[in-house]
């Protein structure tokens, strides 16, 4: 989920309020909460963990002890923050093993606090508002599928386009949309009534979907189009397709929580695109002192940072959003493929 | 079927403005001249395979012998009547070579000879049939390259079959196929910065690290899909330095309009009772659909999906990845007989036709 908003809200209302009160009887200052920015490594088998305000790398964790047969790829967060959910599977989608999974992160402690089957290569997660369910795109065999965030039961199957790739869960919790690279299309599957409601034709290679913060569109990259389709979720139909140019190789967006914008990571140019949402145009690219091929995109809660995930100089670029520009590199693992924003309420 | 005809001439007008509504690039070659395209491609495919073989010595693999049957049964296909007419005893002398190649490794006999001889006669094809001026612009390059690489037994592809598959000769076929590449970009990187040429040349390396030696490895394990996302990228970065668009599937309305204006020519050509240059028009077509419709249209529209692709089949012996992965299941699947290639050809723009109105035409 590169959604924020939804997170910083539920902080907002829950266990930040819990520490605010703790912390005035305590008669010390509010405490502010801390991000960690999770990085996937496809080709190192780890996840990088990075504090947010220094920028320093503070923990590697390990997924398995089997790089290049194993990766993760995928993340998504839960509404609270607090836990980062990372798909987990092995190269070769052909065969069934043990690695296709998904997993819990604990943000605090960085530890994995539990793990569950998801059986067909998941490529992405995300994670149903209420916090309960997990769902995930199974590449091998073309399905959508969710799963219960606490046991791992699986609560559902849909089949969806070939080469299952994005998932996204609505704001309000209604819609499941599935991307897939080889039919081009995003499935739409109504949560409530567990069933597919249409597929939708978007641009070429699709890749991501994110909702915007309204619920009201949804946005799907699409990598050899060069574009992202616009998608009313009210109608599940496309309205308007942003163009980014054919190379632009568009793969994870973020959705700023605190503005119309969106930040569309673009691997072909070594770009992050910036979309206004409210006349669908690019009000700024920016290159200068970006890592090569970012692929993953983050932003914090705050919408002041974004964190990109380079896959091909296996690093992360710090973006500030007052100024638009990369201030900073940072090393990641091999393969850097997504970002995520985990939340302490309170910080540390 | 002559008003069928004509609109597929109507349409050619309508993919002229489509495909150039949309278009960044100021070529797209796979539009532009789809035929010539897919002839160079079949020359092209019996070099790579010539390279391949000529690596090993008698008596060949079975694998192997399978890469000499492809050069009769389907390569020389997508040129023979366009060869034929430009100059009929060369075409007679290609094919002729072609057959002694596949008897003498059939027999275990030394093919280096061989495999030289259709080599030099495929070349002169390729001097005679595609223009001098064409050859050398850089958008018939770059398309070369993306059927290289994205074609069936390509770089790509070749790869993922050789370890999914376990057809470890394909492996040597991926590895010609990026050979010959390497010797297409050749003449392409005078129209690149230095900044694009590192990139491409990047990964180029990477490609041939995956292809390290024409043999295959044993065991001939790891990730099928290793190559796939180097040569994407370097497609990506070959369509600015050539100004052409290779990716033919972004808009696959626009492309299934293309469809249907060359089937239609080739079902000319069926009529006419020149059955070798229609086929070259199946040829074109059924690459096409198979690499960037068959997908979308299997999951949408699979009725229509099943006419248009059992057609290809049976003309053409071209398959799309599902349903190469069904016949895996089911070893049985015979490629059917055409008693009537007219007809079929007919039946196969009719089912193009639908599919551009399923993809909103």
């Amino acid at each position: 989920m590169k959604h924020p908003k939804r997170l910083a809200a539920a902080i907002r209302a829950g266990s930040l309020s819990l520490i605010a009160g703790l912390s005035l009887v305590a008669g010390t200052a509010l405490a502010q909460d801390s991000y960690r920015l999770y990085v996937a490594n496809e080709f190192s088998a780890d996840i990088t963990v990075i504090d947010t305000a220094s920028g320093e790398v503070i923990d590697t964790l390990s997924i398995s002890g089997r790089p290049g047969e194993v990766r993760p790829r995928g993340m998504a967060v839960s509404p609270d923050g607090t836990i980062v959910y990372a798909s987990v599977s092995d190269f070769n989608p052909i065969l069934e093993t043990p690695e296709d999974k998904i997993l819990a992160i604990d943000v605090r402690t960085n530890e994995i606090v539990r793990e569950f089957r998801a059986g067909g290569n998941p490529e992405r997660v995300a994670v149903s508002p209420d916090g309960t369910q997990v769902w995930a795109a199974l590449e091998a065999i073309a399905q959508g599928a969710g799963y219960d965030a606490i046991t791992g039961e699986q609560l559902a199957t849909f089949r969806v386009g070939v080469e299952a790739e994005g998932v996204a869960v609505s704001p309000d919790g209604k819609w499941v949309y599935i991307t897939a690279e080889a039919t081009h299309t995003v499935t739409v599957v109504d949560r409530e009534a567990l069933k597919v409601v249409t597929h939708v034709l978007v641009g070429n290679r699709p890749r991501v979907v994110e909702f915007s913060n309204d619920g009201s569109r949804a946005y799907v990259t699409a990598e050899i189009g060069g574009t992202v389709s616009v998608i009313d979720t009210s109608t599940h139909k496309v309205i308007d397709t942003i163009n980014l140019g054919l190379d632009s190789r568009p793969v994870e967006i973020a959705v700023d929580p605190t503005s119309s914008l969106i930040y569309v990571a673009g691997g072909g140019t070594s770009a992050v695109y910036v979309i206004d949402t409210t006349t669908n145009q690019i009000v700024n690219t920016i290159k200068e002192n970006m890592g090569r091929r970012p692929w993953g995109i983050a932003i914090t809660p705050d919408g002041k940072t974004v964190f990109t995930a380079n896959g091909l100089s296996d690093s992360v670029s710090v973006i500030d959003t007052a100024c638009g520009c990369v201030v900073k590199n940072i090393p990641a693992g091999r393969g850097a493929h997504s970002a995520e924003i985990g939340v302490i309420p309170g910080g540390l | 079927m002559v008003s069928r005809l004509f609109r597929g001439t109507a349409v050619s007008l309508v993919v002229a403005f489509i495909a150039t509504a949309f278009a960044q690039y100021g070529y797209q070659p796979f539009f532009d001249q789809p035929l010539i395209q897919s002839r160079a491609y079949g020359m092209e495919l019996i070099l790579v395979r010539l390279r391949a073989i000529d690596q090993f010595d008698a008596p060949l693999d079975d694998d192997l012998m399978e890469l000499i049957e492809l050069i009769g049964e389907s390569d020389v296909n997508r040129f023979i009547g366009t060869l034929r007419a430009a100059d009929p005893e060369l075409a007679d002398e290609l094919l002729d070579e072609i057959e002694e190649l596949e008897e003498k490794a059939e027999e275990g006999r030394n093919h280096h000879g061989s495999v030289r001889e259709v080599r030099e006669l495929t070349e002169r094809a390729y001097d005679l049939i595609i223009p001098s001026q064409v050859r050398k612009s850089p958008a018939f390059l770059a398309a070369l390259i993306a059927d290289l690489t994205l074609g069936e037994g390509g770089i790509a592809e070749g790869y993922e079959e050789a370890i999914g598959d376990e057809e470890p000769f394909l492996f040597t076929g991926g590895w010609s196929s990026l050979q010959s590449v390497k010797e297409l970009w050749s003449q392409l990187t005078i129209y690149a910065t230095p900044a694009q040429a590192a990139d491409v040349n990047e990964m180029l390396a990477q490609l041939d690290d995956i292809y390290f030696s024409p043999e295959p490895p044993e065991p001939l394990v790891g990730n099928p899909e290793e190559a796939e996302a180097p040569a994407q990228r370097m497609l990506g970065l070959i369509e600015p330095i050539a100004d052409a668009e290779v990716f033919a599937g972004r808009d696959m309305q626009a492309l299934a309009v293309s469809l249907v204006a060359t089937q239609a020519q080739a079902c000319r050509a069926y009529d006419a009772g020149n059955d070798e240059v229609g086929l070259e028009g199946v040829y074109a077509v059924g690459e096409m659909y198979a690499r960037y419709l068959a997908g979308f249209l299997g999951f949408m529209a699979p009725d229509v999906h099943e006419e248009a692709a059992e057609t290809i089949y049976a003309l053409t012996g071209i398959q799309d990845e599902g349903a190469e992965d069904e016949e895996d299941e089911d070893d049985e699947d015979e490629r059917p007989e055409v008693a009537d290639p007219a007809g079929a050809c007919r039946e196969l723009l009719e089912a193009l036709e639908e599919a551009v109105e399923v993809l909103g035409g």
